[in-house]
């Protein structure tokens, strides 16, 4: 909350997250910390969203219908004015071969959903975009 | 079959023996039997020859002797003659002349018999005085002897001189001339009745041969003059071997009994060893004849023993192929074609190295893959991929070395597996879901973001939140379980701080041994710990899921310690409470999956029994050793050991094939 008043406020961050009640939970969090939230319910909205307007910072998560997680980190690392946006995976999966493979197609951090509050997440997001834009 | 095997060929020999046995038979010993027939019949031979020698001559004398007396002019003369005969001839018993009409005329002195009742009465006159004698007899004379009659015809006058012979003199002299022996000589005269010679046969023998067919037959030859008969009889008890020959001059036969076991003794053991031979013959022929028959029957069992064996090969589920050192294939089971793609007849015998077909070169390299260990091999099919787990067996046939390659179809195995996984994933992927969705509405809630809440609201979500973490353990712990023992659980060594995750559990820790009133201790060692490498984020687990246990099952006012140092190459942690302990007979299964202890079952419902099954498997891919030993209502002490030097650390994660056995 004290950083508020920081450059952090009106970021713009994409929630891609098929499951309605979470995609609401995460972006009303995050809104009540001051952020600009758009969200996408699969990976083909996630796409036109990022194609729209660049976020500065895109939480994804992996299984997703259509175009999944992976493949979106794909398109993206691909995409030299893209590649630089920071992800960070919220996901259900939380094996090690899908923690490498995220991070190996350039994910920031890995997060199981289950394993973290709401507060923790928007602490982990305020830290990367800090360390991004800060 | 090249070589004769050894029973056939002993079977050979006794045959062979058999034969000769026969053949010994007919050649040598038949032939010897009645060769010492012969023998023994000539030796009784020449005995009777000169039995009837003595006999004539025995006979001649007496004539003579009677004659001589019987040479006077009146009766007088003969009466005088009569005596002197009497005193110089000792058998001459008694001596009297008759009237052909039967009445005495003159007698010898001393005669006081009725003679009438002994002397035979029949006299052929012509032949009488033709021949000058006539014998008769026997006759028995009133002391018991045996004698017989001599009737001469008077010169002077038409009356007869009877001399009564008695034997007795003569039978004592004659033994004593020397035919001994066991024989019984005797006189058999025209009526068939038996004077013997021999006295001690005579009382022991009686008329032997009276009434019997051989009795008729001497008396039937004893018109052809000195014909020698001999012939075999029995009597009740014994075999006798009888010879006999007519008296020349006389009307009497000789006759010689000799028992033939005696006489032909040589001749019985020949034949005991002919039969002998003859019984051995039959017997190794039996013997021959049992024994083919055993080995026809052996022969049918073993086929039947390899038709068996067959029938398991060709139905067993894993592929067998056998082949020689040069890759020759030999055999190959109907599985084994199927996972292959080959056919027997088109592999048997062929040179695999040198074949174009892509097939057959498939089947040359998963022959000549792997050693003897156990290995995978992926083949190559036509339509899919098959992953195959390969044994080399090398064994001994028909002298040749051979090799026998066991083919384990695993794809079906790998697949499940891999199914299972997918299943585990799946599941665990739609739980964490709602898990998530709950965990993030109650944290919420109990930060107040939505609108206050009073402190029973409070205490009731903040009990929610705790039931739902553990809710969310046990599904991590299930999806860790699995990964386990698929070998993939993905372990990331690093060089690391074991103090940090020390520090981090106190603090985890801390407090919530305080809310049990469980006083918690760590106890860090003097000598400061060298960073080294391991997996920190899986040995955290060991760590913690050990010291959630330690607090969870010891009660209230109990301590835990944690204490950790350097040993030699390895970090021992040790963990000890005064818990309630893991009952002896349940300490076997302390680390299998799902294991919980009664008497923690019922303090404590919560628990997935996988905690210590995961502990284990992570240590254990560490190269250390996580061990135990506990004592109930005294407590537990967990000890765990890794490797300070990476070189410890073994290579690569396999998956459990058995948990228990890799125990």
């Amino acid at each position: 909350m004290d950083e508020k008043g920081t450059g952090l406020s009106k970021m713009d961050i994409l929630i891609v997250e098929d499951d309605k009640f979470l995609r609401d939970l995460i972006s009303q969090k995050l809104n009540r910390e001051g952020f600009k939230v758009r969200t996408a319910i699969d990976g083909e909205i996630g796409m036109k969203e990022i194609g729209e307007r660049r976020p500065a910072l895109i939480l994804l998560d992996l299984i997703l219908p259509g175009i999944d997680g992976f493949e979106i980190l794909e398109r993206l690392r691909n995409d030299a004015n893209l590649s630089s946006i920071p992800v960070l995976v919220l996901s259900n999966l939380g094996q090690s071969e899908d923690i490498d493979r995220a991070r190996s197609l350039g994910a920031e951090d890995f997060m199981i959903k289950a394993n973290f509050t709401p507060g923790e997440i928007v602490e982990k997001v305020k830290q990367v975009l800090n360390k991004k834009y800060v | 079959m090249k070589k004769l095997p050894a029973p056939l060929l002993t079977w050979s020999f006794i045959a062979l023996a058999a034969f000769v046995l026969f053949s010994l038979n007919f050649l040598v010993v038949l032939p010897a039997l009645d060769e010492i027939k012969k023998t023994a019949s000539l030796s009784e031979l020449q005995l009777m020859l000169r039995a009837k020698e003595i006999l004539e001559h025995f006979f001649e004398q007496e004539v003579s002797s009677v004659k001589q007396a019987a040479a006077g002019s009146n009766f007088s003369e003969i009466s005088k003659n009569m005596e002197e005969a009497k005193k110089r001839d000792r058998n001459l018993k008694y001596l009297f002349v008759e009237s052909f009409a039967g009445e005495k005329i003159i007698e010898s002195a001393g005669t006081n018999v009725d003679f009438k009742s002994i002397l035979p009465r029949k006299t052929r006159l012509e032949e009488f005085y033709k021949r000058g004698y006539e014998i008769s007899g026997p006759v028995s004379l009133p002391d018991k002897e045996t004698g017989f009659v001599i009737s001469v015809p008077l010169e002077s006058s038409s009356a007869i001189l009877r001399a009564v012979v008695d034997f007795e003199n003569f039978s004592e002299g004659f033994i004593k001339i020397g035919l001994g022996g066991s024989e019984i000589t005797y006189l058999l005269s025209e009526n068939g009745e038996a004077l013997f010679i021999d006295k001690a046969a005579r009382l022991e023998s009686g008329l032997l041969l009276k009434g019997t067919k051989l009795a008729g037959e001497i008396l039937a030859r004893r018109e052809i003059r000195g014909e020698e008969f001999e012939s075999e009889i029995f009597f009740p008890g014994k075999k006798v071997l009888i010879t006999s020959a007519m008296l020349s001059g006389f009307p009497w036969a000789v006759v010689i009994e000799a028992p033939s076991s005696e006489i032909l003794a040589g001749r019985e053991r020949v034949l005991i060893f002919a039969i002998f031979l003859t019984l051995a013959a039959i017997i190794l022929l039996v013997l021959l004849i049992i024994n083919s028959r055993n080995l026809l029957n052996t022969s049918k069992v073993l086929e039947e023993e390899k038709d068996h064996v067959a029938f398991i090969v060709n139905t067993l589920a894993d592929g067998i192929i056998e082949y020689d050192s040069d890759f020759r294939i030999s055999l190959m089971n109907p599985r084994a074609e199927e996972i292959t793609g080959v056919k027997l007849k088109e592999a048997k015998g062929v040179d695999l190295k040198s074949s174009d077909l892509k097939k057959l070169n498939n089947l040359l390299k998963l022959i000549m893959f792997g050693d003897n260990k156990q290995r995978q091999f992926i083949l190559e099919g036509v339509h899919e991929k098959s992953y195959l787990e390969l044994a080399t067996l090398s064994s001994t046939h028909l002298g040749k070395k051979s090799y026998i390659k066991v083919i384990h179809d695993v794809s079906r195995d790998l697949f499940l597996a891999r199914v299972k996984s997918e299943f585990i994933s799946v599941a665990a992927h739609q739980l964490r879901t709602p898990l998530a969705a709950l965990k993030w509405t109650i944290k919420v809630l109990l930060e107040e973001e939505i609108g206050k809440l009073d402190p029973k609201q409070k205490e009731y979500l903040e009990k929610a939140y705790v039931s739902n973490e553990r809710m969310i353990g046990l599904v991590s712990d299930l999806l860790d379980a699995s990964k386990i023992e698929e070998g993939r659980f993905g372990y990331e060594f690093e060089e690391a701080d074991f103090s940090v995750l020390a520090e981090d559990a106190l603090a985890y820790f801390r407090d919530i041994a305080k809310k049990r009133s469980i006083n918690l201790e760590i106890k860090f060692p003097q000598e400061k710990l060298e960073k080294f490498v391991f997996d920190p984020r899986r040995i955290k687990i060991v760590l913690f899921n050990l010291l959630d246990n330690a607090i969870n099952y010891t009660l209230p006012g109990g301590h835990v310690t944690l204490e950790y140092k350097k040993e030699g190459l390895f970090l021992k942690v040790g963990l000890t409470d005064s818990g309630i302990g893991i009952p002896e007979n349940q300490q076997g299964r302390v680390f299998t999956k799902f294991f919980r202890a009664d008497n923690v079952i019922r303090i404590q419902t919560e628990g997935s029994g996988l905690g210590l099954f995961i502990a284990k498997n992570i240590v254990r891919r560490h190269g250390g050793d996580l061990v135990f030993s506990s004592k109930t209502g005294f407590g537990t002490r967990f000890e765990f050991r890794i490797p300070l030097k990476k070189e410890f650390i073994p290579e690569g994660e396999k998956p459990l094939q058995n948990f228990l056995e890799s125990m």
